[in-house]
């Protein structure tokens, strides 16, 4: 007997059988739902009454080959030389499970009865997760591909799962951009909107009014990028080329804008620099200037950009700047190249792919941006901030906000092309096996003057706005009253105690809540997922996989406001129907963050010797299992790490859930948006504080718990002589 | 189809142990790592595969674990094809060259690894694996971590974890390459003697020929991805059938002839005019290489010497020996002698001394 395929098949069976087959209003367990008639409600029933009543022919098919394959898992003479025929049924099962609903949702065309109008339920989910495995489990027994049915079935999952995803949702923006509108043809209809003078308008340039939206964010994100790769730079040669003495202050201090919301740096600025701010209003008592507004517009947006995105530079140049190789450095200095000539003509020239690396990413990070242009941008568009105006504002032009989102989407897409293509291939693989003994050479003279200039004062404002986040979350009203007061933390997270009851009073416990459930829901399955995904694209060869791991790290470039608008397009009518729940909060996560763990995994996994995967698999462990237990127990630090970090993104991100968010499940950062929109910093900033006071105690706990892998001896000799003392 | 391919390993054939090859190929995109590779090796022998790196020896080991599996061709391991089967399921176990010892597991949780993975209890996994520890002379390192072991350590329990699953068949793959030169010989002999105790069909794989020379039943040299030759190595030592097989097996120094055979069947090697007869030709008249190993040489006084005479340009003292380079009519020779040096003190000519029944005549 296929214990495998046994339990599949029959699992897809009870599926079919014994759960709602459409979705159902409230949860299986409420009672409203079994008052209403349970399964045998014709809301509730099962594709099994479907089909014997409804006339649902189409659904024969699940049951016929699920019940075939639970049938030939017993007796495996049963389908002597028909196998083939089975995997072809299965195949055929899951198409007419999943195609007709987007057939009749794309075409209008009602499909022999299969569906109603209404989502997919627990019950088609249940038999398409059945139906899966088991098509996995045939597929290999054939001996196709030379694949286990674990790593059929996994390539297979995160194909479907990111085409559902990532593409089907993209794919709808497409489609709504490209809506005919006004009796003109769907691309003149595109053209029109897209080539509209509010969007490409270079007023701007010849000193006249705002530019359109897409000029704003291009020139926005080209300077951004250029700051932040000169300052990521010049951090990155002041811990390696200077005696700087408080280098691992420095390194703690890139933490810091991985654990921020991202606009949280804008709202300090405010505090500082805004109409009411404190430098604004010292320099308009002492130099009698009136208070300018030259904060809320496109220079308080790079500013506030360059502060928040420098340390993602700096993590980028660091690597490279390591990695060059001192000898070749120490080569040229024997060569007669005093320190500044070997700066010039050899470390820079090996860091140029480095720097266009760095300088890509914060073109894409500052396109994507979502947050800092929301609190900061005013009157000044951006494309980020004008999708989503264009969706939620007064005109609520959807087709606009699609048009938009595809230029978007292709500015930050090209840049990731060039990335890939062009500095991906010109790496100087610096970094060797070999042992190089040889120091980094300093900074000449006037090298390192100009990088203290450069960082000293970066420096220096970053501990001043962290310093503002504190204090002004501490203070009665910023600009007026500076008085000490707990009241934005009583307002948000007071407790009270009534009739022996605990009373959550604050306005905020409930968001917070459901940001803390969902990021914790979200974390681990886009650890899984991720790693998965790496595991694959390491481990495993297969057709096309250059093809899939570029689809996977394509979801990277997706800025978070397109990938908010395209789900709020894909899956707000069936047959998957999601928004308003919290299951649209957990995927959009999930599926953003995927790319990071994709990543993380990657790396960890190449240092794992592949031999150590052979071995297991000779000595007789098929794939899932020297996966289980070989490669993820080497792996846990990358998935501390992966889970910690996937954690810490669905906390901060803002640009996606601003789009999905419901009253029932409000995020943080959406309701601290809301506050900054009424103006309410100080609530704002406290609520900020707490979200950032969660996450490092996460980080750290998480870290302390499960950060180290044991494979050395001192320090297992470490953990014996911890024992005695803790027993 | 439903049969599971583990249950069928374990089928015990009368073929049991028996590798065959038959007419393999394997070819990653267009570039063909292992051409058309043919052969058949005797149950209980030690069979290496030998040959420079990138002949595909190694992709060959690989093919036989199930860790490639071949584009072309049969492969048959104890009567049974199992051509397209993973290795998971081959009754076949490998010792890896870096040893891939899992280093979050313990020596015994290493050894007992294949055991638990084919379903053996736990209790009886650890008393076999403790076993095999002590059959590699490492009783009582059971609770060490890998990293905590020398390398020569590590290499017994990399054996150990092998072995300890009875397989049919036993991979080496350039297993004394991580370990320092002393320990080489020692553990080649381990090897050997393990091998012949449990009369497991072996395969090994090594790029050094006096490794596999010293150790197997019999060779199989590759060469750019196809079986060059194959047998036992005084076989291939004494009748090479190509220039590469005869500087590759043993010292040769090789010489540009022209091959001719005279009316009463006898081969002579023809070069710069003069006429030298051989024992052995594994080719047709024509451009040829003529084999002149060690032996086949003597250094003479030129006295009492008539024929071919050589200069010597330069000369090695290595202690036991002394590495002669002689400029001779014929061509470059590279000599060894083990005896007290034989040349006129104030004369670099020396006679050569030519064994036709030690010549040979090969193909370029």
């Amino acid at each position: 007997m296929q214990r495998a395929l046994a339990i599949s098949a029959a699992l897809g069976l009870a599926g079919f059988c014994l759960f709602p087959w459409f979705g159902v209003e409230y949860g299986l367990f409420e009672p409203d739902w079994i008052e209403a008639g349970g399964l045998l409600s014709e809301a509730g029933a099962p594709g099994l009454l479907h089909l014997l009543f409804q006339g649902r022919l189409l659904l024969a098919l699940p049951f016929l080959s699920l019940a075939l394959a639970l049938l030939s898992a017993f007796d495996m003479r049963f389908l002597q030389g028909w196998e083939r025929l089975l995997l072809v049924g299965l195949v055929a099962a899951l198409l007419a499970i999943v195609a007709p609903p987007f057939v009749e949702r794309w075409t209008g065309l009602e499909f022999l009865a299969a569906v109603n109008s209404s989502a997919l339920g627990y019950g088609a989910m249940i038999t398409c997760g059945g139906l899966f495995v088991c098509v996995a489990i045939v597929w290999s027994k054939l001996g196709l591909g030379n694949r286990d049915a674990f790593t059929i079935a996994s390539i297979g999952l995160v194909l479907a799962l990111v085409g559902m995803f990532v593409f089907y949702p993209i794919l709808h923006v497409l489609v709504q951009a490209f809506a005919p509108s006004g009796g003109q043809g769907s691309i003149t209809s595109f053209l029109t909107t897209a080539a509209g003078r509010d969007i490409w308008g270079l007023a701007c340039l010849s000193g006249g009014r705002s530019c359109g939206v897409a000029i704003n964010s291009l020139l926005l994100g080209l300077m951004t990028a250029g700051s932040t790769t000169l300052f990521g730079l010049a951090f990155a040669l002041l811990i390696t080329r200077t005696n700087f003495p408080a280098k691992k202050l420095l390194r703690a201090l890139t933490v810091l804008p991985i654990i921020t919301p991202p606009f949280v740096v804008g709202l300090a600025l405010i505090l500082l620099f805004g109409r009411a701010g404190a430098v604004t209003t010292w320099v308009s008592q002492v130099a009698d200037i009136e208070a300018g507004r030259w904060l809320y517009g496109f220079w308080g947006v790079w500013l506030t950009q360059t502060l928040a995105f420098t340390p993602i530079a700096f993590l980028v140049l660091i690597g490279v700047v390591e990695g060059v190789s001192p000898s070749l450095e120490e080569a040229a200095q024997t060569l007669r190249a005093d320190l500044s000539a070997t700066m010039r003509t050899i470390s820079l020239p090996l860091l140029r792919p480095g720097l266009a690396n760095a300088f890509l990413l914060g073109f894409i990070e500052s396109l994507a941006d979502f947050g800092n242009p929301l609190v900061l941008g005013g009157a000044h568009g951006f494309l980020s901030t004008e999708i989503y105006f264009a969706v939620v504002g007064a005109q609520a032009n959807q087709v606009r906000a699609a048009v938009l989102a595809i230029i978007l989407l292709l500015f930050t897409l090209g840049a990731f092309l060039l990335q890939r293509r062009w500095v991906g291939r010109k790496n100087y693989a610096t970094i060797t096996g070999k042992g190089d003994n040889g120091a980094h050479t300093p900074l000449s003279s006037t090298h390192a003057l100009v990088v203290h200039c450069l960082t000293l004062p970066w420096l220096a404002l970053t501990v001043v706005v962290y310093g503002m986040i504190v204090y002004g979350s501490f203070v009665k009203l910023w600009g007026l009253d500076h008085a000490f007061t707990l009241d934005h933390y009583r307002e948000a997270f007071g407790l009270g105690w009534s009739d022996g009851e605990l009373i959550w009073n604050g306005s905020a416990w409930g968001s917070l809540a459901t940001t803390l459930s969902i990021s914790l829901i979200a974390a681990p399955l886009t650890a899984a997922l991720g790693l998965l995904t790496a595991w694959l694209l390491v481990r495993q060869q297969f057709v096309g996989k250059s093809a899939f791991e570029f689809a996977t790290m394509l979801s990277f470039a997706v800025p978070g406001t397109v990938v908010g608008l395209s789900y709020i397009l894909a899956f707000n009518v069936p047959p998957i129907e999601l928004t308003g729940t919290g299951v649209i909060l957990v995927l959009c996560f999930v599926f953003r963050n995927m790319p990071v763990g994709v990543r993380g995994g990657i790396a960890a996994m190449k240092q794992i010797d592949h031999s150590l995967d052979e071995a297991s698999l000779t000595l007789g462990a098929d794939s899932s299992q020297t996966l289980r237990k070989i490669v993820l127990p080497l792996l846990r630090p990358a998935i501390v790490a992966a889970i910690a970090y996937s954690f810490i993104r669905a906390i901060t991100s803002v640009s996606a859930v601003i789009f999905l968010v419901s009253a029932d499940h409000n995020m943080a950062t959406a309701y601290i948006v809301g506050l900054v929109e009424n103006g309410n910093y100080g609530m704002a900033i406290a609520y900020a504080n707490v979200l950032i006071a969660v996450m490092l105690v996460v980080v750290i706990a998480v870290q302390l718990a499960f950060g180290t892998r044991r494979l050395r001896r001192h320090e297992r000799l470490a953990k014996i002589a911890a024992a005695p003392v803790r027993s | 189809m439903l049969q599971t391919p583990r249950a069928a390993a374990n089928t015990v054939f009368a073929e049991h142990g028996r590798v065959v090859f038959e007419a393999v190929s394997k070819a990653y995109g267009s570039v063909c790592a292992v051409d058309d590779v043919s052969f058949d090796i005797e149950p209980g022998s030690l069979v290496t595969l030998l040959g420079p790196s990138g002949c595909g020896k190694t992709t060959t080991l690989r093919m036989i674990a199930g860790l490639e599996l071949p584009t072309h061709g049969r492969i048959v391991i104890g009567g049974r094809d199992v051509s397209m089967l993973p290795a998971t399921y081959r009754n076949v176990a490998m010792v890896f060259q870096s040893y891939a010892l899992f280093p979050h597991m313990s020596v015994i949780e290493n050894v007992s690894y294949g055991l638990l993975m084919s379903g053996i209890r736990k209790t009886e996994a650890r008393l076999k694996a403790e076993q095999a520890l002590e059959m590699v002379g490492l009783a009582g390192y059971g609770t060490r971590l890998p990293s905590e072991l020398s390398g020569g350590q590590q290499q017994r329990v990399a054996v150990a974890r092998a072995v300890v699953l009875e397989p049919e068949v036993l991979l080496l793959d350039e297993p004394l390459s991580n370990l320092d030169a002393k320990l080489r010989r020692l553990v080649r002999d381990e090897i050997r003697s393990l091998q012949q105790r449990l009369a497991v069909t072996t395969v090994y794989v090594t790029h050094d020929q006096e490794e596999a020379m010293a150790v197997s039943d019999a060779m199989v040299v590759m060469q750019s991805g196809r079986v060059a030759q194959q047998g036992t190595a005084a076989g291939l030592y004494e009748h090479p059938r190509s220039s590469f097989i005869a500087s590759f097996i043993g010292e040769a120094n090789l010489l540009e002839c022209e091959a001719r055979q005279s009316r009463d069947g006898q081969w002579v090697a023809m070069i710069a005019g003069s006429e030298i007869a051989v024992s052995d030709a594994a080719l047709l008249a024509g451009p040829a290489k003529l084999v002149v190993r060690p032996e086949a040489l003597r250094l003479v006084h030129t006295e009492a010497h008539d024929g071919l005479v050589g200069e010597i340009e330069s000369c090695a003292f290595l202690g036991d020996r002394i590495l002669y380079r002689i400029n001779s009519p014929i061509g470059l020779l590279y000599h060894t002698e083990y005896q007290a040096p034989i040349r006129n003190m104030d004369s670099r000519s020396v006679g050569l001394l030519l064994d036709p029944s030690k010549l040979k005549l090969v193909t370029d």
